[in-house]
């Protein structure tokens, strides 16, 4: 936006967004399109897009200014044509195949400029985000549909709710497989929430996101929309994450839903199975999808789909950390869950050694218990099992109703069973069963020494 | 003739947009490093349009390979982190040169992206902000008129490409570049040569204007009348500037002559092409070429079962061929010497489809090993009719098509099209891409604008800008009036100033007479006698020369060091004087050679020519 000066100026002028324009200030002439004002900068400079290209800002203040004659395509000079599609792409393609579904979620798989902020904002529905990739049609057909486009940190338990039903809707339709374009910080929490919400899949769910925005290119976009529609045409039923192995485009891995995490800010390898391998890796090139995994199920399209897609959108997730006091433990009672991420094997400061120490948290965590709230814990170490009978610690929040005792699951999958759990069961006591009982893969009984090693496995 | 010219001069200190240290510019590739591999696609500019030069590029579908030394790039080069703030240092260097330079600054510095889709930014774009607009820098034969002043990010350099894979090292990424655009001023390729020279020396009186070979590069717009804006990029040695110009010049009006002959001749309907499937006239040709592409077909077995591609068989070998009707004659026509209307659609084909070339029909098609029957059958599959012409492209499939294609369609192009060339080492220029437009930018969502405000104004008169006649004065005093001049004006400034010890912390006492010789006249000499003396690194020109100024050599002794340096690189001066025994004798041993010559100067001096240095035998000479 425009200060209240500039936009005095330029209505008075006849100027709105997109025309050619001269400004005029002390003897020096610029000529450029107005752009948009994005939010963040100076309001009162006038933002051009000179004839080479060049965006510059031009303070509004004392300048004179008109209107060009010349049209906006005349100024800039005229598009360029759109090249087609590669005929050798068409000649890939597999009529006979029953379409792919591919819902738009958002995230920065679907960015562009926002011109509010000035940064990138999800604004591509499916059906562009599709077009921009020709190859795409090379996996067979696809039907679109947007279903949201918001960035992932928006994202809210209802949404997955919302996402599941898509899903649902999709394989009823008859859809082979489903691919999932999201934004990648809370992809991990959405690909548990479906693990645990569709029951019985008929065949694959795939989610993918980018860490470059397309409109720039070296976007991972391309690669990561190949491989995981490649992904969900192959013979596996479940829920996954296929996104780059590593910093090349070349092979693409799938990350088992319950079992990922993100553990980069911006690479595009960020993506990481923990506990278990990755089910299985996708030739960015071929499209060739191989699944490693045997216990991953084959697609079998008689089964039938189960919906259970309710979750509570009042769970607190919490991070225990040196100084935590239990004034801020006792501000958990309007939870209806609490999710703790513990220190090393699950612990918390509960000062074992010296019962009534006022820095405990343990009375209060104690009261969160007999009051109702499902209390349960994860590591924030990542990788591991909880195991609350080492220390005597852990065996005092045991005693106080702590929940997750010997599970390896990840912090953020436990985080949204726990919503899972209490947006099925209403009883605390229902819900702790259902919370503790493995599913999906999210609590495995044993830890094999190479999957402990995901560092290793998931770069090889 | 009108030409205008874009100079570009690396900053020294951090990288533009990291915390990076910017590499030397001789700066050796240490392997192991980590490779990454990629590809990239045509993004579309900020109006939805796809620049014509990106998707070129683009089409080209090449694999990536980027070497990413640690020491000098991190993340951000990799395109795996987002940039850092832009570097204020170098802003600051941009802004105090814009106010020497009476520019007129923006108000607020916009980041752009330059959609670059040929893999030289891992990005897919080169960062870029214009500063200034307008302004002029001062030339002996009067001021030159700027357009614009950027500041800007340096591309990937290339490195030898391998196993089909273009190859680039990322370190050289992300290097500051202040690129001044004057307005096409220039009449005469002499005045162009001048305003870059003018323009250059300006520009390394910044403080931290980088110096050394490569560090400053001057690409050059040429037009004629009835002909288009051309851009030339790429040119190594700016003495062949002039040249370069003149061929331009000449290529230009050569192909407004063969548009008219054209409209002469009446095309009537009939456009260029469509390229044909000849592969079964050659199943049995001696044509190497065509035999070579035909071959292939049996060396690769096409996609692996399983994949959705195995329906394709894109390595397969194929000769295509199409007519270009009325164009007999013309294809051979010499633009300037060595370049003719067939090696333009040549390279286009090599560009678009990546094959080694094309055969054409005003070639003498015997040399191809071509048998007359063989073109005749073509003639007939191809239905060419009196002063028709045909091309050939024998390659792969993958490549040979959309080889042809990008040749039809610039055969289709009457007159002069917007092109950005390559300049070549002899003057010449190739086609290199189209010309790009307004609609390969895009806003850097990343970066925040920037408001130039008054202590960021302050940074920059902390910046202190030489004029040229304080140096000029300097160098007259240090090497005489000729001398000085000369070195005033030369490219290899930079490297005399850090060669007799500088800013840049080198080894002083090298004596400015010798080091301008070294480097005006000697390396000149010897690139004349053709010495490949580009490839003589900077650092052993410096050794050789230390060599001297410690007295382990003569200074006749320098060229023939030089000789030895340019034919193994990288090669060390003083083993190289060791091993042909060029070091300089002094105190006994020289006495023993004097006195076992028999004491005759002339005669001693012609044996002892490289290892004595004249004013020593002399003195001995006095003695006796």
């Amino acid at each position: 936006m425009y200060s209240s000066s500039v936009e005095k100026l330029l209505k008075d002028a006849g100027v709105q967004i997109g025309d050619p324009l001269r400004v005029e200030r002390e003897g020096q002439v610029f000529e450029g399109l107005l752009m948009p004002r994005p939010d963040i900068g100076d309001a009162d400079c006038l933002v051009l897009k000179l004839k080479s290209g060049y965006n510059i800002g031009v303070e509004g203040k004392g300048v004179k200014i008109g209107k060009l004659s010349s049209s906006r395509d005349e100024f800039l000079g005229s598009l360029p044509r759109e090249g087609k599609a590669k005929k050798a792409d068409e000649e890939g393609a597999k009529p006979n195949n029953a379409p792919l579904m591919l819902i738009s979620t958002g995230g920065t798989i679907a960015s562009k400029v926002d011109y509010v902020t000035g940064a990138v904002y999800p604004q591509l529905g499916a059906d562009e985000l599709m077009a921009s990739i020709p190859r795409l049609n090379r996996v067979g057909p696809l039907k679109t549909r947007t279903l949201l486009s918001i960035l992932s940190e928006d994202m809210r338990p209802e949404h997955w709710t919302q996402i599941a039903k898509g899903v649902a809707e999709a394989f009823a339709d008859g859809a082979p497989g489903v691919v999932l374009p999201h934004g990648t910080d809370t992809m991990g929490y959405t690909a548990a929430a479906l693990s645990f919400a569709l029951h019985d899949l008929p065949g694959p769910v795939v989610l993918t996101g980018s860490q470059r925005s397309p409109d720039r290119g070296s976007s991972d976009a391309p690669a990561n929309l190949f491989a995981s529609a490649a992904a969900a045409r192959a013979d596996w039923a479940g829920v996954a994450i296929c996104m780059h192995a590593d910093s090349s485009d070349g092979t693409n891995l799938l990350h088992w839903g319950t079992r990922v995490i993100k553990s980069h800010t911006s690479m595009r390898g960020a993506f990481r199975s923990i506990g278990l391998p990755p089910i299985g890796r996708v030739d960015c090139d071929t499209g060739h999808v191989e699944i490693a995994d045997a216990e991953v199920p084959k697609r079998d399209s008689k089964r039938r789909l189960t919906l259970k897609d309710k979750f509570s959108s009042n769970v607190h997730f919490a991070w225990i950390y040196p100084g935590i006091t239990p004034k801020t433990v006792e501000k958990w009672a309007d939870y209806d869950g609490v999710l703790i991420s513990g220190t090393g094997l699950g612990n918390a400061p509960v000062w074992a050694s010296e019962p009534g120490n006022p820095h405990s948290i343990l009375p209060a965590l104690r009261q969160l218990h007999q009051s109702g709230v499902v209390v349960a814990m994860a590591s924030q170490t990542v990788g591991g099992r909880v195991n609350m009978d080492v220390y005597a610690g852990g065996r005092l929040l045991r005693s106080a109703g702590v929940l997750g005792q010997r599970a390896d699951w990840l912090a953020e999958t436990a985080y949204v069973k726990l919503c899972w759990a209490l947006g099925q069961e209403k009883d605390p006591k229902k819900a702790a069963g259902l919370l503790e009982t493995p599913l999906c893969r999210d609590i495995l009984p044993r830890s094999r020494v190479e999957d402990a090693l995901p560092w290793l496995l998931s770069e090889s | 003739m009108l030409c205008g010219l874009e100079i570009h001069q690396r900053l020294s200190g951090p990288k533009l947009f990291c915390s990076c240290p910017c590499p030397a510019p001789d700066e050796p590739l240490r392997e192991p490093c980590p490779h990454i591999v990629r590809r990239m696609r045509a993004a579309r500019g900020e109006n939805g349009a796809t620049d014509a030069a990106a998707a070129f590029e683009a089409g080209r579908e090449r694999i990536l390979e980027y070497v990413a030394p640690s020491t000098h790039a991190c993340l951000v080069e990799a395109d795996e982190e987002p940039p850092h703030p832009l570097n204020l240092q170098h802003l600051h260097a941009v802004l105090a040169l814009a106010r020497h330079a009476g520019a007129t600054l923006v108000d607020e510095v916009q980041v752009m992206r330059k959609t670059v889709a040929d893999g030289s930014n891992t990005s897919g774009f080169q960062r870029t902000s214009l500063i200034a607009v307008g302004g002029s820098l001062p030339s002996p034969a009067g001021p030159i008129t700027l357009e614009t002043m950027c500041l800007e990010e340096e591309s990937a350099g290339i490195l030898p490409s391998k196993d089909g894979r273009t190859h680039y090292r990322i370190d050289r990424l992300g290097i500051p570049l202040i690129e001044i655009a004057t307005a096409p001023v220039f009449t005469t390729p002499q005045a162009a040569y001048e305003g870059a020279q003018a323009i250059g020396m300006a520009l390394r009186m910044l403080p931290t204007a980088m110096r050394g070979l490569g560090t400053i590069r001057q690409d050059v717009n040429v037009s004629v009348p009835g002909g288009a804006r051309v851009e030339i990029k790429g040119l190594q040695d700016l003495s062949l500037l002039p040249m370069l110009i003149e061929n331009e010049v000449r290529r230009q009006e050569g192909l407004i002559e063969i548009s008219k002959e054209m409209a002469k001749r009446g095309l009537g309907h009939s456009a260029p092409g469509p390229a044909q499937d000849v592969s079964k006239l050659f199943a049995s040709t001696s044509c190497t070429i065509i035999s070579r592409a035909l071959a292939a077909n049996k060396a690769h077995p096409g996609a692996p079962a399983g994949s959705p591609l195995d329906s394709h068989s894109p390595s397969d070998g194929v000769v295509l061929a199409a007519r270009l009707p009325k164009m007999a004659g013309l294809l051979g026509r010499t633009l300037y010497e060595g370049r003719r209307l067939g090696s333009e659609l040549s390279d286009y084909a090599k560009m678009a489809g990546g094959v080694h070339g094309l055969i054409h029909s005003d070639e003498d098609l015997a040399k191809y090993k071509l048998m007359p029957q063989e073109v005749e059958a073509l003639c007939r599959e191809l239905k060419l009719q009196e002063q028709d012409a045909f091309i050939i492209i024998a390659d792969e499939k993958r490549k040979a098509e959309p080889a042809i294609r990008a040749a039809l369609e610039r055969a289709r192009v009457s007159g002069v099209p917007k092109e950005t060339r390559k300049a070549d080492e002899r003057g010449g220029s190739s086609f290199m891409r189209p010309m790009a437009g307004a609609h390969r930018m895009y806003p850097e969502t990343d970066i925040p604008p920037i408001r130039i405000s008054a202590e960021l104004m302050k940074g920059a008169e902390k910046q202190k800008i030489e004029t040229v006649e304080v140096r000029s004065a300097r160098l007259v005093s240090l090497l005489g009036s000729e001398l000085g001049e000369q070195m005033l004006r030369s490219h290899q400034f930079a490297l005399f100033e850090k060669l007799v010890g500088g800013e840049d912390g080198a080894k002083a006492g090298l004596d400015p007479k010798l080091v301008a010789i070294t480097l005006e006249q000697t390396l000149v000499s010897l690139r004349r006698e053709g010495v490949a003396v580009e490839s003589i690194s900077e650092s052993a020109l410096r050794e050789t020369l230390e060599l001297c100024a410690q007295d382990k050599i003569t200074k006749a002794v320098i060229p023939e060091i030089l000789r030895e340096l340019a034919k193994t690189p990288g090669a060390n001066p003083e083993k190289i004087a060791a091993h042909h025994h060029w070091q300089r004798l002094t105190g006994a041993a020289l006495e023993k050679a004097w006195a076992e010559s028999g004491g005759e100067m002339r005669a001693f001096m012609a044996k002892y020519r490289l290892v004595a240095e004249g004013a020593d035998v002399a003195k001995l000479a006095k003695k006796k």
